[in-house]
């Protein structure tokens, strides 16, 4: 594992017709030639550093990293940064450049050289594309040669860097090119990104290439069924939760508006039971009061008759004369029925001594006993008036008790009327109302779609989530193989690492390879304890651990013919005072001590980090070079050129004091 | 003498006849009828049902006739409490004490204040004139000359006692003043 890949390093960097680099109205030719050791373009602010580093990297893997901080897979990188790259050199090219805007790389894998150039119009603008070995500083075998009308360069390209480094895919140098060796201005933190770390460790740790490539593509895999389950998880919990939002919706309407109605329909039911129970039990009393009536009816047609009966008894002819025939004769003929004398005045005397109750012959006072019979009957007469008049009271209350009786009954009658009415009006307006579930078929074939939405949602989330954990068990077996390949790595890889993080941090950090979620990564311990989160260091420390952590897997990777390079963007700019110089040794270290390449840029500034690294590497491992030449300052900038140039004497000095020290 | 003799005749035909013996010297027993008939009309005008008052009448030579009260008229007479003078009567000692026996009853009081109200319109009306006024009542004319020998209907005229106390804004408790206007709009329309 040790020394398993054959990195690049710059040779000699071309860069024709590129607009941004102009001086005194003409586009600059800039032509570097890149030693070993360290590289160091220092220049003011806005003149272009990052960009040369750009350029670089452009002309290495045709990309330019969209500056997010997301970091993608290696299956990813590309297309996440396709666009951005098209759009990158617009504005730093004139148009009138484009065509011929060129950046000419030469590079070496051990003993290999290549030289490539590539236009600015596309990323597969690959314009040649040349392999050779040198021998005593001559180009003694051309192994392959492209020109301009060869088909299939870019492939051509990639196969051979992906090939002479070792990796199984031309996407692993891309990915390690732009992320593990490059620290740009974005300061993407490569070891506190789970997917980062996962991918570089998977790549720099596993012992088979197509191991690597399977276990990023698992891990990628894995994330896409977890990021699908999630959707649909998140699908199915949205729509679970308009469900509920529904159903509460309408149960509270169900609450407000059904039960509303179920209570006044079972309040209407009472009631009609109430008023039905009383207009039965008002028709039963009425029928009571109705029979009652009849019988006192009776009573009293009974009293009456015999009232009647009483008066005519009462008033029969008193006197017993009136009964004799010989009277009778004489009142019928008019005649006496003694002397035979005729006339009305007959009948009016007898009548006058009848009347008399006296004897019409005699004129004798009858002693009759009619006086005590008519008092027997008046009597019998007033007793029966008496009870025909009770009746008839009593037959009056009763009337009245049945005439109110019939009031009341009318009104039960239209109180059972009047909510039977309602019970049918409440059942006609809602004629579910007795299965209602949400009393709306509208909201039902809501709820029913959005149950089936829920259901496939849900099903998806479970088939994704059951994808993810069919290839989880490969994946943690590639997983643990690069746990296994890290361990073995340890003995090299951790000393490496604490030795240039304790140039920087100033003691001993232990570090772990730690299991997660996503795949693996690395657990810092500072002072016996574990800074797994980012916030739990400062800024420049995670900085430059996540620096010394790149660097000690460069070293490890890299066979020792064939150095890795790392590319730095502008370190001091955020670096503490306090640290600026231990950077600056832990740079020089890096190079000078694991013989590795540093390819960076540098504000020309009053930083301890170039002159630490000056005094350590000394020209014979680090160039330092102006940017002055290649372009006009502005006016701000030539103001301070005195400054400036205080800077390069202070830099210069300190390269002359690793002479000294020699 | 089969026939019977209800209270209400009984008591109806004394008091009546009691009524007028003390306005008049003497009546005649169709003028009992038709103060009867006359009473029949304000019990009716006092809400009670007809059927309630005990006699019905027909039109006998233009005046009322309730065979009820002729019956009891006879038995007051053969009892002595009326007495008979060439066809004019007058009520006997015994006859007012007969009354004073049972105006007391129940059933009689209640019937008293109609009979009373009828017979009064004799004091403030000239009896002449009252006696002229009730012969014109339009039921009585109408059956006397369809000579149909029907019940008297009273509700047509009750009717029109209502309207007429009405416009002239009697209380419906009071007998006295519609017997009354009633006694007048029957003189008017003979007029």
């Amino acid at each position: 594992m040790l020394g398993k890949y054959k990195f690049i390093r710059l040779e000699h960097i071309k860069l024709h017709n590129f607009s941004l680099y102009t001086k005194q109205g003409r586009v600059s030719l800039i032509d570097e030639e890149i030693h070993s050791g360290v590289y160091c373009l220092a220049g003011a602010n806005g003149l272009g550093k990052t960009t040369f580093l750009n350029i670089v990297n452009y002309g290495l893997t045709g990309l330019v990293l969209d500056p997010t901080s997301t970091m993608y897979s290696p299956n990813e990188i590309i297309n996440a940064s396709r666009l951005y790259t098209d759009r990158y050199f617009s504005g730093r090219i004139n148009r009138k450049d484009l065509p011929h805007a060129e950046i000419e790389l030469t590079i070496s894998i051990g003993d290999i050289f290549c030289r490539i150039v590539r236009g600015f119009i596309n990323r597969e603008d690959i314009r040649e594309f040349e392999v050779y070995s040198m021998l005593n500083n001559r180009k003694v075998e051309e192994r392959q040669t492209f020109s301009k009308k060869t088909q299939g360069l870019t492939k051509q390209y990639e196969e051979f860097i992906t090939n002479k480094i070792g990796f199984s895919e031309f996407n692993y140098f891309v990915f390690y090119q732009l992320y593990v060796f490059t620290f740009d201005e974005n300061r993407r933190m490569i070891f506190w990104d789970e997917r980062g770390a996962s991918n570089a460790l998977a790549i720099a740790f596993n012992s088979n290439p197509k191991d690597a490539n399977w276990v990023s593509e698992l891990a990628r895999l894995m994330e896409k069924h977890e990021s699908n389950g999630r959707n649909a998880r998140w699908q199915a919990t949205q729509t679970k939760k308009k469900m509920e939002e529904l159903a509460n919706k309408t149960n509270r309407k169900r609450t407000q508006s059904i039960e509303k109605i179920e209570r006044e329909l079972n309040q209407a039911y009472a009631e009609l039971e109430k008023y039905k129970n009383l207009l039965q039990n008002s028709k039963i009393e009425e029928d009571t009061l109705l029979k009652w009536q009849s019988k006192l009816n009776a009573d009293i047609f009974q009293l009456k008759l015999e009232h009647r009966r009483l008066f005519t008894q009462y008033t029969k002819p008193r006197s017993k004369l009136l009964e004799s025939s010989a009277l009778q004769v004489s009142l019928h003929k008019k005649e006496c029925c003694l002397c035979g004398a005729h006339g009305n005045y007959i009948v009016d005397r007898i009548m006058h001594s009848v009347q008399a109750e006296s004897c019409p012959l005699c004129q004798t006072t009858l002693d009759t006993d009619s006086t005590n019979e008519q008092n027997e009957l008046f009597n019998l007469i007033e007793q029966n008036d008496s009870t025909i008049s009770l009746k008839n009271n009593e037959l009056e209350n009763l009337i009245n008790e049945i005439e109110i009786k019939r009031v009341t009954i009318s009104s039960f009658e239209i109180e059972v009327s009047k909510f039977q009415m309602k019970i049918d009006s409440i059942l006609e307006e809602n004629p579910d109302l007795t299965y209602l579930r949400t009393g709306t078929h509208e909201i039902d074939s809501l709820l029913e779609q959005y149950s089936k939405q829920f259901e496939m949602y849900d099903k998806e989330a479970r088939d994704e989530y059951q994808k993810r954990d069919n290839l989880k068990p490969e994946y943690d077996k590639l997983i643990s193989e690069v746990e296994s390949s890290y361990k073995s790595a340890e003995e090299y890889f951790v000393p490496t690492f604490k030795q240039l993080a304790k140039r920087f941090i100033g003691y001993d950090l232990n570090i772990h390879p730690k299991r997660t979620n996503r795949g693996i990564k690395l657990v810092l311990e500072l002072k016996e304890t574990a800074r797994t989160e980012a916030f739990q260091l400062s800024e420049s420390q995670r900085f430059f651990l996540d620096i010394a952590l790149r660097m000690s897997l460069a070293i490890y990777l890299s066979n020792k013919d064939s150095p890795a390079t790392l590319f730095i963007d502008t370190p001091e700019g955020s670096l503490d005072i306090a640290y600026e110089s231990r950077v600056g040794n832990m740079f020089a270290d890096f190079s000078v001590m694991h013989g590795q390449n540093l390819f960076m840029t540098s504000n020309i500034n009053a930083s301890q980090l170039l002159v630490s690294l000056a005094e350590k590497c000394g020209h014979e491992k680090m160039k330092f070079r102006r940017m002055l030449d290649w372009t006009d300052l502005s006016a701000v900038q030539k103001e301070g050129e005195h400054l400036f140039q205080q800077v390069y004497t202070t830099i210069e000095k300190a390269f002359n004091q690793k002479k000294v020290n020699k | 003498m089969t026939q019977q003799v209800t209270p209400e005749s009984f008591f109806d035909s004394l008091s009546i006849s009691h009524k007028l013996d003390s306005f008049l010297d003497g009546f005649k027993l169709v003028e009992v009828h038709l103060f009867s008939y006359f009473s029949s009309l304000l019990y009716l005008y006092q809400g009670n049902a007809i059927s309630g008052w005990g006699h019905q009448y027909t039109v006998t030579d233009g005046y009322p006739f309730s065979q009820n009260l002729n019956e009891a008229l006879s038995r007051h007479w053969i009892n002595g409490l009326l007495a008979e003078n060439d066809n004019y009567y007058t009520m006997t000692a015994r006859g007012a004490d007969e009354l004073n026996k049972f105006k007391k009853q129940e059933l009689f009081t209640k019937r008293e204040k109609y009979l009373d109200a009828a017979c009064t319109t004799s004091i403030l009306i000239p009896y002449s004139q009252t006696m002229r006024a009730l012969v014109n009542d339009p039921s009585l004319k109408r059956e006397q000359e369809i000579k149909n020998n029907s019940w008297l209907e009273q509700m047509s005229v009750y009717q029109k006692l209502e309207e007429i106390s009405k416009a002239i804004g009697v209380n419906n408790g009071d007998l006295i003043l519609p017997a009354v206007s009633w006694i007048y709009y029957l003189t008017e329309i003979d007029q």
